[in-house]
């Protein structure tokens, strides 16, 4: 989560929000979450776990997301 | 990152944690969470609801706890507001609904905010900008940059909003030179969900 928001922090075009999926039952559904950490871009589910920070810049910012 | 905010106390495999690498030598991106620590503090025994009524004050740590959080927050390089935001409610899943979410939110973040001059909190109800209640938002000098969490911000996500802070109250951005230079080249706008559980 820290990554995210250190992410968003360096940059205008990002924001990071950390949802926690026990209290959003519906969203965590339509967002498929059985393990977390589950990281979505731009409402599409991506990856779980965390990753390394080279890891974490190739995901976000891989053309899937343009 | 001191030693203690990444210290493990616990051996449980529950939740997402470090392999069990000298403090500071953690693999990059990993979150450091007190977890035994907060997670013990913050139990979902029911303790979150009588913990306010039952103490003296608004305290949401152990006394050794606070004062290093404290500390951090008093050497922030610029001031963090936490804007909490209230609003109509998900229903939440039937083990948590004895909790009044909203204003356990509340109540942790003004704990927070007691800690240091250097960290305020505001309240608003349905703000612009958030997409579900209750919620936060971690704003370096009162400005709003993205940074939200959303729900209850207990059990060791406690330790990920401090982070959020602690990150909030650097000058400049912690990444890697060339992560801000990719950062740099970005062409579009990125909005980042992290799914998260407290426990």
């Amino acid at each position: 989560m820290l990554l995210a928001y250190k992410t968003a922090l360096a940059s205008p075009r990002v924001r990071a929000a950390a949802i926690e999926a026990t209290e959003f039952p519906a969203l965590a559904d339509r967002m498929e979450v059985y393990a977390v950490p589950r990281i979505a871009v731009n409402g599409v589910p991506s990856w779980d776990g965390s990753v390394p920070e080279s890891v974490f810049l190739d995901r976000i910012l891989a053309p899937a997301f343009e | 990152m001191p030693a203690w905010i990444a210290r493990v106390d616990s051996r449980s495999s529950w939740c997402p944690q470090f392999t069990h690498q000298r403090p500071g030598t953690e693999p990059i991106g990993a979150v450091p969470t007190p977890m035994g620590v907060i997670a013990r503090s913050l139990s979902p025994s029911g303790r979150l609801s009588v913990c306010g009524r039952t103490r003296q004050g608004m305290t949401i740590f152990r006394a050794e706890d606070e004062a290093r959080v404290r500390e951090l927050f008093d050497a922030l390089e610029r001031p963090v507001e936490l804007l909490v935001a209230h609003g109509p409610e998900e229903m939440p899943l039937p083990a948590a609904r004895d909790v009044d979410f909203g204003a356990e939110t509340e109540r942790i973040v003004r704990g927070l905010a007691e800690l240091s001059d250097r960290v305020s909190v505001r309240v608003e109800e349905e703000p612009d900008g958030f997409e579900r209640y209750p919620a936060v938002g971690v704003m370096p000098e009162g400005r709003d940059v993205g940074l939200r969490y959303y729900g209850l911000p207990w059990g060791y996500e406690l330790g990920s909003l401090i982070g959020a802070v602690l990150e909030a109250g650097r000058l400049r951005p912690s990444l890697k030179p060339e992560s801000l230079a990719r950062l740099a080249e970005l062409g579009r706008d990125l909005a980042i969900d992290v799914f998260v559980t407290p426990t």
